[in-house]
């Protein structure tokens, strides 16, 4: 079972984005774009989420959420921030309410840049986001032995 | 046929189709060719006016001057073209092809060509023929770099040279077209 790897679930959060992104990210969770090719599995529960592909921009209501979120989620983690909005604020930086990117409240492990982001650009970024959660867990092993 | 086995016609096309989902990463992804997927920059046209870097919406873009730097950040950039429209050189372009996720949000950096600087006749600086000018003031607004001054009551046409870049964006906005690019 040793060499046996782990099938990342995956978990979408929608911060203040304009639901461009999220139905990018939609889209490429049906069969036409198909990120479960790459072992990864859709889930609601941050408790059994790995990966956390978060969109839109941070502002104050939803920093709180976005943290509790991501210390609910067990170690190792990966977090993909996807579109202009969750990697910097994108337009919305300068308004009143928004603090700016993903990376404001949370580590941020892979960019997925574009407005919105294209079905190609995530799954991109979902495959990055599970090789680099093949290393933290092979990492996380080897610590703990 | 129908009644006995429904879904059969189905099963048999499925089996034989091929299948629905795309190849990519497999595969390249294939582009429209008018898609928008980034900003590319043709720098040796490109006379450091800022005024792409002062309508980005979301401030992705940076010129320095004084160095003959173009920064784009590619992970702040959304695409909307706009840029590539206030560009009085018409040296920006959007092009298919979307920039590749990665760890850092890494920065773009463009260096004018020293010797092309040194070279260039850059289209002169802007002289008025003041006898048809009515002074409405249009060139001073449309001035990137506010080079020129013009007092309306005065009947006063002035330009700073040092700040002028020769985009002759003056010259076109002019609606008596007294303006000459020498």
């Amino acid at each position: 079972m040793a060499n046996v790897s782990r099938s990342p679930w995956l978990l979408h959060y929608d911060g203040s984005s304009c639901n461009g992104c999220d139905i990018e990210v939609l889209a490429c969770l049906t069969p036409v774009y198909d990120a479960e090719r790459f072992g990864v599995v859709n889930t609601g529960n941050p408790m059994h989420a790995d990966i956390l592909l978060i969109t839109g921009g941070i502002n104050s209501q939803n920093a709180a959420v976005v943290e509790q979120i991501y210390n609910q989620m067990p170690n190792p983690k990966v977090v993909c921030a996807v579109g202009t909005c969750a990697c910097t604020g994108g337009v919305f930086k300068e308004c009143y309410n928004i603090k700016g990117g993903a990376d404001t409240v949370i580590p941020v492990d892979i960019y997925v840049p574009g407005c919105a982001a294209r079905p190609q650009s995530i799954i991109d970024g979902i495959v990055q986001a599970v090789g680099l959660f093949q290393k933290k867990h092979e990492e996380m092993k080897k610590e703990k032995k | 046929m129908s009644k006995f086995m429904p879904f059969a016609a189905t099963m048999i096309k499925n089996l034989f189709s091929k299948p629905v989902t795309t190849a990519y990463p497999g595969k390249p992804a294939v582009y429209p060719e008018r898609s928008r997927g980034h900003v590319e920059i043709d720098i040796a046209q490109c006379i450091m006016c800022g005024l792409c870097s002062r309508n980005c919406p979301p401030r992705a873009i940076s010129v320095d001057r004084a160095s003959g730097t173009w920064t784009i950040n590619r992970f702040d950039c959304v695409q909307c073209g706009y840029c590539t429209e206030v560009c009085p050189k018409k040296c920006l372009t959007i092009v298919p092809g979307y920039q590749t996720p990665g760890a850092e949000k890494k920065e773009a950096v463009y260096h004018k060509p020293v010797e092309e600087k040194a070279a260039a006749p850059a289209g002169g600086k802007p002289v008025p023929n003041l006898e048809q000018c009515v002074f409405c003031t249009l060139c001073a607004k449309k001035c990137p770099q506010e080079a020129i001054t013009v007092d309306r009551t005065e009947k006063k046409w002035e330009l700073t040279a040092e700040k002028c870049v020769s985009c002759g964006l003056c010259a076109t906005n002019c609606p008596k077209k007294c303006i000459e690019m020498k």
